[in-house]
């Protein structure tokens, strides 16, 4: 029969393709780990990992083991957990809203979270975990305001989210723009500015341990949704009768997305682009399918951060802010995909 | 150009303006001096307390070379009136073999009455040259 024939094929190509892609994000975590603009010799290098792992102590190498264990390697982890989310969380959202052009921020979270960052760099300057806490629990109040608004049942249902989004998300931006606007000019001002561009300078393995729960949580739920997502494209009436409640799995999957986003933007800052790009990028190369499409973008997603990241931090002396990057490096590369493959669906 | 005239190299000197660099990046350069312009001061740095920042590891901390930029009529790290003070201050830290405080401090004491027509008094010297005292940012 042709066409079980045929979806045997796809699967199959599924399955080889992810381990491959596992081994992109394992090649560049690891290259990336090796550069730096601390120099050190590949001698060098060997003696810190041998010190490191048979615990005899190296000779005045303290400053290269802590640069690559205390400030590249949660760098890299941070990023790949951070990309990978985003990731996911995009993938989720346009497969829920069947709409191409949704990204995270969709319902406000990122802006939400970024004026909450704002806030707490504002009252604090970014001393203690407030402007974390902020980020984080501003995030899950827009979204939380952008659902409460968006009350109206039947086939326009996509449409209220995504303006509720749209509006609850100008508010924020405004706010935060306010905020700017009072901020001390010397010391608060670039803390918020660059925090706003994102960056993953200054993280350190706390970061890491404070994300990794809400990150892993949620995408290991929005995995697990994924058959869903499948269901709910075929609309309400097939949902119901295939056993799946569409109401309840949009809510849990737009509550995993936030918590995944609001993590995300509360270590690193706002960082776009990856969560509208990768998604896209994983169609052309998976399929539309979400069985394979969500594992695809998360480890994709992981490793393009890892990559971006290690731009970031490399090309000059001093940071360029990540969202510049994603900008720079996804927009160019999703318009080659997409035209040198038009012609083929 | 201030550390050109008091014969300092300027590590950082690829980058312009106001930019953010990473903590990587300080210990390629490893700078034998810090000079605080603006920000937190150099005391904070010094009690290595700023998250996800390990300043210890450089050798500006262990000399303690992480120094405030003193202010007076303006900070003499932007250009202002007393800009000619900054260099001979420069020197008066990096090397004091030259010049020590107390040479530098007549300097300034000569530069004030030539400039401004104004006496200085020591205590007024002392805050100008530890402006975050001054300022009470430090106890």
């Amino acid at each position: 029969m042709k066409t079980n024939h045929s979806k045997e094929l796809k699967t199959c190509s599924v399955a080889g393709k992810l381990p491959l892609l596992v081994l992109v994000l394992l090649f560049s975590a690891s290259v990336s780990l090796f550069l730096g603009r601390y120099n050190m010799s590949s001698g060098e290098l060997m003696q810190v990992f041998y010190s490191k792992f048979t615990g005899v102590p190296g000779s005045g190498l303290d400053m290269a083991e802590h640069v690559i264990f205390q400030v590249r390697l949660p760098r890299i982890l941070i990023a790949a957990l951070v990309g990978a989310g985003l990731s996911i969380a995009g993938a989720s959202l346009q497969g829920l809203f069947q709409n191409p052009l949704v990204s995270p921020d969709i319902l406000g979270v990122c802006s939400g979270a970024g004026f909450g960052a704002a806030l707490g760099i504002l009252l604090t300057s970014g001393i203690g975990y407030l402007t974390a806490g902020f980020s984080f629990a501003f995030g899950l109040v827009s979204v939380f305001l952008t659902l409460s608004m968006a009350r109206v049942k039947g086939e326009s249902q996509t449409l209220s989210y995504i303006l509720s989004g749209i509006i609850v998300t100008s508010v924020f931006l405004a706010l935060t723009s306010l905020i700017k606007y009072v901020a001390d000019v010397n010391d608060q001002l670039p803390a918020i500015t660059f925090w706003l561009m994102g960056s993953f300078a200054n993280t350190e393995f706390d970061d890491l341990w404070l994300i990794l729960p809400p990150i892993s949580l949620g995408v290991i739920g929005l995995l697990l949704l994924r058959w869903r997502l499948n269901i709910l494209s075929l609309g309400e009436e097939e949902a119901y009768s295939l056993g799946v409640n569409p109401q309840a799995t949009r809510i849990a999957i737009i509550l995993l997305s936030t918590i995944i986003t609001a993590s995300c933007v509360m270590v690193s800052g706002i960082i776009g682009w990856v969560g509208l790009v990768i998604p896209h990028i994983c169609r052309r190369i998976i399929g539309v399918n979400h069985n394979g499409l969500l594992p695809a973008s998360t480890i994709l997603g992981g490793a393009f951060m890892v990559i971006v990241d290690c731009l970031a931090r490399n090309l000059i002396a001093a940071e360029i802010p990540i969202g510049i990057l994603t900008a720079l490096t996804g927009a160019p590369f999703f318009a080659f995909i997409y035209s040198r493959l038009k012609g083929e669906s | 150009m201030w550390f050109e005239k008091s014969g300092l190299d300027n590590a950082a000197a690829s980058v312009s303006g106001q930019s953010e660099v990473s903590m990587e990046q300080l210990y390629e350069w490893d700078p034998d001096y810090v000079y605080v312009f603006i920000g937190s001061p150099a005391s904070v740095m010094l009690n290595n307390r700023v998250r996800g920042q390990y300043w210890s590891l450089l050798n500006a901390y262990k000399n303690k070379s992480i120094i405030d930029i003193p202010q007076a009529a303006y900070s003499w790290g932007a250009p202002c009136s007393d800009s000619p003070l900054m260099p001979l201050w420069l020197i008066s830290q990096s090397y004091p073999e030259l010049m020590d405080e107390n040479e530098f401090s007549v300097m300034f004491k000569e530069y004030y009455g030539r400039m401004y027509d104004i006496e200085l008094e020591d205590d007024l010297i002392a805050s100008v040259l530890s402006p975050r005292k001054a300022q009470g940012q430090i106890p």
